[in-house]
This record gives C-alpha cells, sequence and structure tokens, in this order.
C-alpha cells in the first residue's frame, strides 16, 4: 500500500488535515509523518484554526489519538487556538468515545460544518 | 624504410664484383659494398667520379651511371642504391630543382650534390634543405669524395638517429596526448614554479576551467585556502631537500571547483627531472560518490546496529512484561476468572492483573498503552507499579486511578493508557469498576450485552482530569465479563474489515458454557483465523469472569 502524506488544504481562514485512509499510521514512520504534519501545522497556521478530516479513516491505530492529542494540547495551550476533528467514521467515533474524548473535543459530523463553526466563531 | 640503413650495410663477400671501371678484382678481405648511383651527364666527370671511387680501400663501390635525371630516379625507384651522386645540371633538370626532385623521389638515399664552379651557391643551398654535402666538378679528387662519401655516411647516420628519436618522442607525446584526453581522471601537469602547464579534458569537467583560464595559473587556484600554505610549505621544501611526503602516494583531501565549491578527491602525484627543471604530474580522481557511498554504507551499519540494540532491548523488555503478568488468576468460590495474552511479534503496552485488594477483594485490571516498542512497554511497566503501589494504601478504586493519571501526566510519554480497574467483591457478589476509556462487556445469561463504559477519559493525557467510580454492579449467575484490549476488535481481515465487537460477542456467546480460559483461547483464534494468517498486529489481551452459584 502506497504511504500517502496527509493533505493540506485552506477553506476560508481554516487550515484543513485530511487524514489519507493509507498513511499508514500505526506504522512508526507512517505515524512520525503524520505526527510532524499536523504538529508543523499546529505551530503555523495562521489564524490558528484547525480542523482534521478523518473522514477517509476508517481504521486508525490508538497511536493517532495520542498524536492528536499532543496537536490538541500544543493549539489549546494558544490565544485564540482551535482543534477541530469532523468526518469521524463509525470505527473512529466508537474509539475515539470508548476512550471519552469526544467529550474533550470539538468534533463535527462534517467538515463544512466545521470549517463554517470556525470560520464564524 | 629499408633503404635508410643501406648506407651501414655491413655485409660482408669475399665474391668478385664488377668495379666502376668494369674490372674485376678479387679480395681476401671482407669488404663493404655500396651501391652509389652517378646522376651526371659529362661522361669525363663521370669517368673522374668511377676512378676516384674504385681506389677506395676496404669499400667496395658498385658504380651505376645515369646521365638524365629521369633515368636516375627510375634506378632510384627500383632501390638497393646506398648514395646517390648527383649533378645540378642534367638535360633534363637545371638548378636546385635538379637536387629538389630527387630528394622528394628518394628520401631516405643520403645526396650528395656535384656542382660546376659557376653553380656552388646553388649546391650550398641544396645542403641547407638536406644535402648530405657538395663537391665542386673539376676539384674533386679521389680523397676529397671519398672523405665527402664518408662524411655523409656519418651525417645521414646522425639524422636517421635523430628521426627515429623524434618520431619516438612525437609517438611518445602523442600516446600522452591521446590517453590524457580520454581519460576519466584528471590529469594536470606543472612546471618547477608550481605553475599549470597541461589540463585535460577532465579536469576541465572536474574544476570547471578551461584550458585557456588555468593555463600559467598556480596549483593553489585548485585548493580550499586552508591547503594553500601546507601545499606551498611542502612544494618549497622538496625543491630545496628533495624530501617529499606525497610524491609516489595516492591521497585524499579537497579540491575547489571553479563556482568556489569543494568536492573530496584522490590525488596521485609524481615528478621528474628534465634540462628545462623539475615537472610535477598530478591524477585527479573525484571521489564525491565513493564517499558519499562510503558514508550511507556506514549509517546502514549504524542504523543495523541501532537495530539490533533496539531489538535486544524490546525482547528485554517483553521478557519483563511477561514476567509481571499473574502466573495464575485467582481462584474464587462462585468465579472462574482468567486473563491470558497472546503478543504480538514486537513488545507492547498491553497489561492485565489481578491483586488484592483488602483482605477478601481481588482487583482486575486490565490495560493498552497506545502505541508499540519499547516506550509503550515501559510504560506499561510503569503503570503497573504505580497501581500496585496505590492500590495498596487506597480503598476507592476511582481514586486509585486519578493519582496514576496524574503520576504518568508527570512525565511527557506521548502515549496514553486506557485501562479498566475493578474491584471484585466476592463477599457481595458485586463489581465496582473504573474505567479510564477502557470498554468492557457484561454479558447475562441470556447473552445480552451491557457496556461498561468509561468513567473517565484515558490515562496520561489531562492531568486534571478525575476518574470516578460507576454504579456498583450485583452479580447474578450465568453472567460473564469479558475485558478485553483493542487487539481483539481490531484484527483485520485481507479485505480490510476488523473482527469488530460484534464478531467479538458472537464467540463469546457461543462459548458460553466453556471455562473462561477457553473462551478467551476461542475468542484469539477466532480473530486469528479473520486475519487469515496475516501477521498479528497488536497484543491480544481478555480477562473474563464468570459468574456461577456460589456454594
Amino acid at each position: 500500500m502506497t504511504n500517502t502524506a496527509p493533505n493540506i488544504s485552506k477553506q476560508d481562514d481554516v487550515t484543513v488535515i485530511t487524514l489519507s485512509p493509507t498513511d499508514q499510521s500505526f506504522d512508526e514512520e507512517g505515524l512520525e509523518q503524520v505526527t510532524r504534519v499536523i504538529l508543523d501545522v499546529v505551530q503555523t497556521a495562521n489564524p490558528r484554526w484547525v480542523v482534521i478530516d478523518m473522514s477517509q479513516k476508517t481504521f486508525f491505530a490508538s497511536s493517532l489519538i495520542a498524536v492528536l492529542t499532543q496537536g490538541w494540547k500544543q493549539m489549546k495551550d494558544r490565544d485564540d487556538g482551535k482543534f477541530v476533528i469532523s468526518g469521524l467514521t463509525p470505527f473512529g467515533a466508537e474509539v475515539i468515545s470508548a476512550a471519552r474524548l469526544d467529550r474533550v473535543w470539538d468534533i463535527y459530523p462534517t467538515l463544512d460544518e466545521a470549517v463554517q463553526a470556525l470560520s464564524s466563531s | 624504410m629499408p633503404e635508410l640503413d643501406l648506407l651501414d650495410d655491413d655485409s660482408s663477400s669475399s665474391i668478385s664484383r664488377r668495379s666502376a671501371s668494369g674490372d674485376s678484382k678479387q679480395t681476401r678481405q671482407p669488404t663493404k659494398h655500396r651501391n652509389v648511383l652517378v646522376i651526371e651527364d659529362d661522361d669525363v666527370d663521370f669517368e673522374i667520379i668511377e676512378r676516384s671511387l674504385d681506389k677506395a680501400d676496404g669499400v667496395s663501390f658498385q658504380v651505376e651511371h645515369a646521365v638524365r635525371l629521369i633515368d636516375g630516379l627510375n634506378r632510384l625507384a627500383l632501390g638497393g642504391i646506398h648514395l646517390l651522386l648527383l649533378d645540378l645540371g642534367l638535360p633534363d633538370s637545371q638548378g636546385l630543382e635538379t637536387f629538389q626532385k630527387a630528394q622528394a623521389h628518394s628520401p631516405h638515399v643520403p645526396i650528395i650534390v656535384l656542382s660546376g664552379l659557376d653553380d656552388q651557391s646553388l649546391a650550398v643551398q641544396a645542403v641547407s634543405q638536406g644535402a648530405m654535402d657538395y663537391l665542386v666538378k673539376g676539384k674533386m679528387e679521389s680523397g676529397l669524395l671519398l672523405r665527402s662519401i664518408d662524411y655523409a655516411r656519418a651525417r645521414h647516420k646522425a639524422q636517421l638517429n635523430l628521426t627515429r628519436a623524434l618520431e619516438s618522442v612525437q609517438a611518445s607525446e602523442e600516446r600522452f596526448r591521446s590517453i590524457a584526453e580520454s581519460a576519466n581522471d584528471a590529469i594536470i601537469l606543472a612546471d618547477d614554479t608550481g605553475n599549470i602547464i597541461s589540463w585535460n579534458p577532465a579536469a576541465q569537467t572536474l574544476f570547471g576551467y578551461s584550458e585557456e583560464e588555468v593555463l600559467g595559473k598556480s596549483l593553489t587556484t585548485l585548493m580550499p585556502e586552508r591547503h594553500r600554505q601546507p601545499h606551498t610549505q611542502g612544494f618549497e621544501r622538496f625543491k630545496s631537500t628533495g624530501q617529499a611526503t606525497m610524491i609516489g602516494k595516492t591521497v585524499e583531501f579537497e579540491g575547489l571547483r571553479k563556482d568556489g565549491s569543494e568536492f573530496p578527491l584522490e590525488l596521485s602525484l609524481s615528478t621528474w627531472k628534465a634540462a628545462e627543471g623539475q615537472f610535477y604530474c598530478g591524477i585527479i580522481r573525484d571521489v564525491t560518490e565513493r564517499k558519499r557511498a562510503e558514508a550511507d554504507r556506514m549509517k546502514r551499519l549504524a542504523a543495523e546496529r541501532d537495530l539490533q540494540v533496539a531489538e535486544t532491548e524490546i525482547n528485554i523488555a517483553r521478557e519483563v512484561q511477561e514476567s509481571l503478568f499473574p502466573s495464575k488468576a485467582p481462584s474464587l468460590d462462585g468465579f472462574d476468572i482468567a486473563g491470558m495474552v497472546f503478543p504480538a511479534g514486537r513488545a507492547s503496552g498491553d497489561y492485565f492483573d489481578f491483586i488484592p485488594l483488602g483482605e477478601d477483594n481481588i482487583g482486575i485490571i486490565v490495560g493498552d498503552v497506545s502505541g508499540h516498542g519499547l516506550g509503550p512497554a515501559m510504560m506499561m511497566v510503569q503503570t503497573q507499579a504505580y497501581l500496585r503501589a496505590l492500590a495498596q494504601s487506597g480503598d476507592d478504586i476511582g481514586e486509585i486511578l486519578t493519582d496514576v493519571n496524574r503520576l504518568l501526566c508527570a512525565n511527557e510519554h506521548g502515549h496514553f493508557v486506557s485501562l479498566f480497574f475493578g474491584c471484585l467483591e466476592p463477599g457481595t457478589r458485586s463489581l465496582i469498576y473504573a474505567s479510564a476509556g477502557h470498554r468492557s462487556y457484561l454479558l447475562n445469561a441470556s447473552g445480552e450485552v451491557t457496556h461498561l463504559d468509561g468513567t473517565g477519559t484515558v490515562l496520561a493525557l489531562f492531568e486534571d482530569e478525575g476518574i470516578g467510580c460507576a454504579p456498583t454492579i450485583a452479580l447474578k449467575p450465568g453472567d460473564l465479563i469479558l475485558i478485553p484490549t483493542d487487539g481483539i476488535q481490531e484484527a483485520m481481515s485481507p479485505d480490510k474489515s476488523l473482527f469488530g465487537m460484534e464478531r467479538t460477542l458472537d464467540v463469546i456467546r457461543a462459548n458460553l458454557e466453556k471455562p473462561a480460559n477457553e473462551i478467551i483461547e476461542a475468542l484469539y483464534h477466532a480473530a486469528r483465523d479473520f486475519s487469515e494468517g496475516a501477521p498479528q498486529a497488536d497484543d491480544i489481551t481478555a480477562v473474563v469472569i464468570k459468574v456461577f452459584d456460589s456454594h
């Protein structure tokens, strides 16, 4: 399977990181790549509004949750920083719910809703 | 060029020969034979010559005569003539042109020009153009002619040697030029001042300078600044003492290109002395690729060593982990308890434990650290140590997990732990649990499922997170509690489907009557069968508690 890096795009003032279904984030190398992309964007996004779009992630390892938490924490420590999740598949929703992170993170059903929420905030 | 050597023909013979005058005579001593062609239109002069030659000692001249130049040239074309005596004034050719034609026709036959008193200046010109000598007719004594022939012979021989030497040098130069032009290595020659005097195409490719740009420049032009002074000192030392550290050796250092960039090179340096002074030859090879390959190889070796070390460490961690799993499940009246772990190939953070809580109760723990490798494995060990220590002094399992979370958050692990901590009270036949994001399941005798959801978020992420306890669960005969890690549900089929929770629960339902340990084994095998032989991606761990009537 080809290792595909996350895609970074901009919608309005919101930076969107779309995680690829083939980012191999359950391998150390792939996870390192995903980590680097997410943390780089968290550091450089301007304004600091970031959506992690997980609509293509039908499966991921728990390590990815740790990476998302790192990004969320770093953004939380910044003024006006916003780090939200969108498009969780049933699997993703189950994993995040089981870990009880749905109580901590802002999660939107779709990317459009996430972008709209951040843009209008 | 067979004619070139005919003048030195030392072949000896004692046979009779026809002299120039037509007489025959016998000789007992070895004689040298010389075939002389005389092109002379004056019969008197020819006779004088013939007679003169006949007087020679130790040399037998076979004289042939032609009156016209064309006849002489035709004879020369037949070969075998050692010497040509040529009159410049002939019926069919006059003056210097006569010599020029003869020389052009037979350049390797030595020519002695015969001139009259009135054209002596022409004869001198002929000598300057290559004639061996000239003789003035009318003053031509026998001894003079023979001396002239001897002189011509010596001069011709010297010319022959010089020609050969020049041809040899020319061939050598051509060989060098051919090698230098086609060489892949830069070949640079320098004089005794250290200035460049020869620069081949490979040198241009390597350093970026054209021949015109670099000829006459110092060799230091091709070196980074830091090498220039040591080079100059070494150069001067060699010139003054003859002591060299690099001559005759192959050394490595850096070169400087025209664009200012440096590159690693290998230099073989030689020197030689000539009449013009000392010369130096450097053969230079760009070793950038070789250096890069060496660096890559060293990096690969280092990575392999690191990998070996990491694998060793992980194996040790795995052994430590496995030694921490309880060797047997607690035996309680009215309960069948089993805990099992089926490790994947590498260390990870799955964890289960049974610990005494107070005098009568049993703590049931199943945890899963995110990620794989040494870090999660060590974090699992750390978590177990915290739990065991805190469980000795605390009663509230929610508070214990809250404290464990705080302790784990004190270190930046980059991982988190989902963890179920239950307190099984045999006396009251009840279960109290706290769960840090670790989902578990209660099946009743009918196979109906109740999700035992988390009572707090996973550990090691949020320092201030408080983890409470779920309401006490009264256990009934036929109940089964399953506390798995995600290795079961996330077992993947070749078409990328997940084993999932529904299949997990179906396996439990199908095996409800079996002992707890066999139910876990059935789960493991079902998950592995689902993966159809794919390598196990994660540890598979589960604790199963079956509830019976107490006796």
